[in-house]
């Protein structure tokens, strides 16, 4: 039976080409693309950074403590001596180890909570609600002061409470969004062919939602890292000796009025962190939203 | 002798076995919320979306559902298919109840029956490709992959959609390309009967003819059965064997499609065909077929569901609500002064 | 007498990032002093930007490239907001397709009939009220009184559409512009809102400009009809002139393809073949020549302008030829 069937599509047809197309999208946003420098800046500094300065960053050299940039330490030293620079590189991979583990596995554990509380049965939505709800309650510094009070400070530490904390949050806007998309034709459809409930969520439900959570997850990179960063400023976080940008602030607190360099070394990363992530989130968020309205 | 005879029997007997029966359906909806409704409902918190419904289809056979909002017909197409489990009541495919049955022994009848849905983008998973939708019954029922392919490219042919929408994603086809999706997918595990929720819904005039060509093409090419839910009686009147009108969740009027637009018993199918537009200036109708609205299900008339709208109606259909009485073969009314010839 | 609405020449595009879409095509019609004018049309044919550009309520990305819309006189695309203000409502006003969308949800019926009002500024409260249940009363709403004080939420889909309506005939506006008021509704409440539309053109003196793609409300209802393909008007006449002697081959295949004027039951249903044409491109030739059974080879180059069949029935065909 053959029909005429005319193709009035103009652009994309496939998934692939419309990725290259928001890439693209986003180097010419100027936000967008200044953002994405700054990330790879972070990521290129954070991953090369034991060959990028010749120094290690537990390498002391007491007769040479607090010294100003010069050209064997482009930040100078901190207060035993080590170099500020090595130390700010290794900090940016701790930055980013808590970030990628914590925001990672709250992720995952967000979205199967987040699935199941929107798509299954009305008690466990409002016992899973219960639980979120009340972890939320808790501000989440205060909350890991507490914890870290108890067992002592420890990177693990740090990474675990902020998980604990950010579950609860993705988790409740997978749930939103689950739940939307739970009253829509095809997931009928799915139904009456005798899907199951597991496949309907991993095969039907997962890819609609994990769209917006990697934008909110992107923006929340730098909150945790200034949560890191916080903690390890109040020496609740990374212990000594090991580089966090809230440690070398912390020492440029103690030293301000010799020398600024170690507070510049220690905020500048932050600073340049967390607008370099909000402006690359933002721009995407702008490039893939109406896209999708657009589209559908 | 006596042997054959007894095989002869048998076969016959199978063959005459309905495909679809449907016996005394009824599927209520609980109204209130919270927990205090879960544990002291009362008979008022329930309301009746499908009740008294009793029909059988045979092989080939287009059976149209036809009625207003709250008529209950999208909710019986869906208990049919088994997405609703229906509180009393048998629905039997060549003999097996299915009411009852769990997810488990449920599944292999799933392959018999298939629907197509109303809103035909929106019944595609939004970001699977075409051939993936395609392949999906074939996946959920655990069918060995390697010919899937195939399979695949010959189900869309058979719906007319050229090979290169493979790829393409819900919001890049037509209404009428998704259609066809949707018709496929309905096909794949070839079933015995399809449900199809207003095929014709937002489609022009002039291509809504495609999709019920293409309906009745397959028909013919693999005996399937319809059972299509619409309010649309123009297209009814062409394309259905037969009709039954829904009210207020009952079959008010059954019957073959010949004798419901020629000699139409209840006084709702008579003004539900009034009711329909003629596209001839010179019949134009002066006076409306009938007046108000479909009551909520929740304020059920006392007596004969449709009285408060009906012209003849009298004290008897105030009180005493009508049962299903035969008025010719094969067509029955729910009415007790049905109108006659 | 001079027509209530007057649409010359109008061409309109939008602009899309794939480039300018034609949506409207030197539409040229008008709305006769107390009568009914349908424009029929199937999805893509531009019915629903020709009332949005007669109430310029047209989307950010339109470009009027052509063309006028005269009410009583004066053309619409000129005025400033406040000329524009002063008509919407009290002359030309309108009833949408979803009556589940088209009302304020948190203010009562009352208070949004009143306010409609607020032009009459020698009218008291009292008085607008009483005129706003009049009307409720008109258009077939029980209790109407009561009925103010209620939310929209709580009417029906039937009851607010009659409320609609009641909004917009409130200051006896000159036309009335319906687009597709009954497709959400259904069909005993179709024809029930038809029927009111008719019984009120009667009792008001204005003229009603009705949009539908179902051909049996345009019969039912209008005067006049106005046929429109691919942002084209392709036929207009008076309803006879259309429904008994149609001379454009689309709007024969249209009268053919309805199932209900189909008296043979015929199990494989007649259509036009192919698809409505993408907007981005004019062709040179008949915008329906790709679909047309009776296409000649001058269809494709050549376009046609409109022959006048008779009095007022024109249409735009080749096989008329010219003149």
């Amino acid at each position: 039976m053959s029909v005429q069937v005319s193709n009035k599509l103009t652009s994309h047809s496939s998934s692939s080409f419309w990725r290259i197309t928001a890439f693209s999208r986003l180097i010419r946003d100027p936000l967008g693309l200044l953002g994405l420098v700054l990330v790879s800046l972070l990521l290129i500094g954070a991953l090369f950074a034991n060959h990028l300065t010749p120094y290690s960053p537990k390498a002391l050299d007491v007769k040479n403590r607090l010294a100003a940039p010069s050209m064997s330490h482009l930040l100078g030293t901190d207060q035993l001596g080590r170099d500020t620079l090595t130390r700010v590189l290794h900090g940016g991979r701790v930055a980013l180890q808590v970030a990628a583990w914590s925001i990672s596995i709250a992720l995952v554990v967000g979205l199967v909570l987040g699935m199941l509380a929107g798509y299954g049965p009305r008690w466990l939505d409002n016992c899973l609600l219960l639980v979120f709800d009340a972890v939320r309650s808790f501000p989440t510094i205060i909350f890991a002061l507490a914890l870290i009070t108890l067992t002592g400070p420890s990177l693990k530490m740090v990474i675990t409470v902020i998980i604990v904390t950010s579950i609860p949050v993705y988790a409740r806007i997978v749930r939103t969004q689950t739940m939307a998309l739970k009253e829509q034709e095809f997931v009928l459809a799915a139904r009456s062919l005798g899907t199951s409930w597991f496949r309907i969520l991993r095969v039907h439900f997962l890819p609609n939602v994990v769209g917006p959570l990697f934008i909110l997850a992107s923006m929340d990179i730098p909150v945790v890292v200034t949560i890191e960063s916080g903690l390890s400023f109040l020496g609740m976080g990374v212990r000594p000796p090991t580089a966090s940008w809230g440690a070398t602030l912390a020492d440029g607190y103690a030293y301000i009025r010799v020398t600024p360099w170690l507070v510049v070394a220690g905020g500048v990363p932050l600073i340049l962190t967390t607008l370099g992530f909000t402006f690359m989130g933002e721009a995407l968020r702008d490039i893939l939203d109406p896209r999708l309205r657009r589209g559908l | 002798m006596q042997f054959r005879c007894n095989t002869l029997q048998v076969v016959t007997f199978l063959a005459m076995a309905e495909l679809l029966e449907v016996d005394n359906l009824r599927m209520r909806f609980r109204t209130g919320v919270g927990f205090g409704a879960r544990f002291l409902s009362q008979e008022d918190d329930w309301i009746d979306a499908v009740l008294d419904v009793s029909f059988k289809m045979t092989t080939g056979q287009t059976i149209a559902l036809v009625g207003e909002s709250g008529s209950g017909k999208t909710t019986l197409g869906r208990t049919i298919i088994g997405l609703l489990q229906p509180q009393e009541g048998s629905i039997k495919f060549q003999g097996t109840e299915l009411v009852g049955l769990g997810d488990r022994d449920y599944k292999p009848y799933r392959r018999n029956i298939g629907m197509m849905f109303q809103d035909p983008v929106a019944s595609l998973s939004p970001r699977r490709s075409v051939r993936a939708q395609i392949l999906e019954p074939f996946q959920v029922h655990k069918y060995k992959e390697q010919n899937m392919d195939m399979e695949v490219k010959r189900l869309m042919s058979v719906v007319g959609l050229p090979e290169r929408f493979e790829g393409r994603f819900p919001h890049e086809l037509s209404g009428g390309q998704a259609r066809r999706v949707g018709v496929a997918r309905a096909l794949a595990l070839s079933p015995k009967i399809i449900i199809a929720d207003e095929p014709t819904a937002g489609l022009d005039v002039s291509v809504q003819g495609e999709v019920l060509n293409l309906m009745r093409g397959l028909q013919s090419q693999f005996s399937i059965s319809y059972l299509v839910i619409t309010h649309n009686l123009p297209v009814v009147r062409h394309t259905s064997d037969r009709i039954a009108i829904m009210y207020l969740g009952r079959f008010v009027e059954q019957g073959s499609t010949q004798s419901i637009f020629n000699s139409p018993a209840h006084p709702y199918t008579q003004a539900l065909l009034g009711a329909v537009p003629k596209p001839d200036p010179k019949q134009r109708r002066k006076i409306i077929s009938i007046e108000g609205e479909v009551p909520s299900l929740r304020l059920r008339p006392d007596g004969c569901d449709f009285h408060p709208r009906c012209k003849y109606a009298q004290a008897r259909c105030r009180s005493e609500p009508p049962g299903e009485t035969k008025i010719g073969s094969e067509h029955t009314v729910r009415c007790h002064f049905p109108i006659s010839g | 007498m001079d027509p209530v609405l007057s649409i010359r020449n109008l061409s309109l595009d939008f602009a899309t990032p794939e480039g300018p879409v034609h949506a409207l095509r030197k539409v040229n019609f008008d709305v006769p002093r107390n009568h009914i004018v349908g424009i029929v049309g199937e999805s893509g044919s531009g019915k629903s930007t020709v009332i949005s550009a007669a109430m310029r309520l047209l989307a950010n990305n339109a470009v009027i490239r052509s063309g006028e819309v005269m009410f009583n006189g004066r053309d619409i695309l000129c005025l400033s907001p406040q000329e524009l203000r002063a008509l919407r409502g009290e002359q030309i006003s309108m009833v949408f397709q979803d009556p589940m969308t088209s009302q304020i949800p948190v203010h009562t019926i009352g208070k949004q009939m009143t306010d409609i009002q607020y032009r009459r500024s020698t009218t008291s409260m009292g008085d607008k009220r009483r005129l706003a249940i009049d009307m409720l009363r008109r258009v077939g709403i029980s209790d109407p009184e009561e009925r103010l004080t209620q939310y929209p939420h709580q009417f029906s889909g039937g009851m607010r559409q009659r409320i609609s309506i009641a909004m917009a005939l409130l200051m006896n506006p000159q036309l009335l512009i319906a687009d597709e008021p009954t497709t959400a509704l259904d069909v005993t409440m179709e024809a029930q809102i038809i029927h009111l539309l008719r019984e009120l053109k009667e009792d008001f003196e204005g003229s009603i400009l009705f949009v539908s793609h179902n051909l049996g409300l345009i019969a039912e209802l209008c005067d006049y009809v106005v046929v429109m393909y691919a942002g084209q008007v392709i036929e207009k006449g008076s309803v006879e002139d259309l429904f008994y002697r149609a001379s454009h081959p689309y709007t024969q295949a249209l009268l053919e393809c309805d199932p209900a004027r189909i008296d043979h039951v015929t199990p494989t249903l007649p259509t036009i073949s192919g698809d409505v044409p993408d907007l981005h491109i004019i062709p040179n030739g008949c915008v329906f020549a790709p679909r047309c059974p009776k296409a000649m080879d001058k269809c494709w180059t050549q376009d046609a302008g409109f022959s006048a069949i008779s009095m007022q029935h024109t249409a735009s065909c080749h096989l008329l030829g010219y003149g």
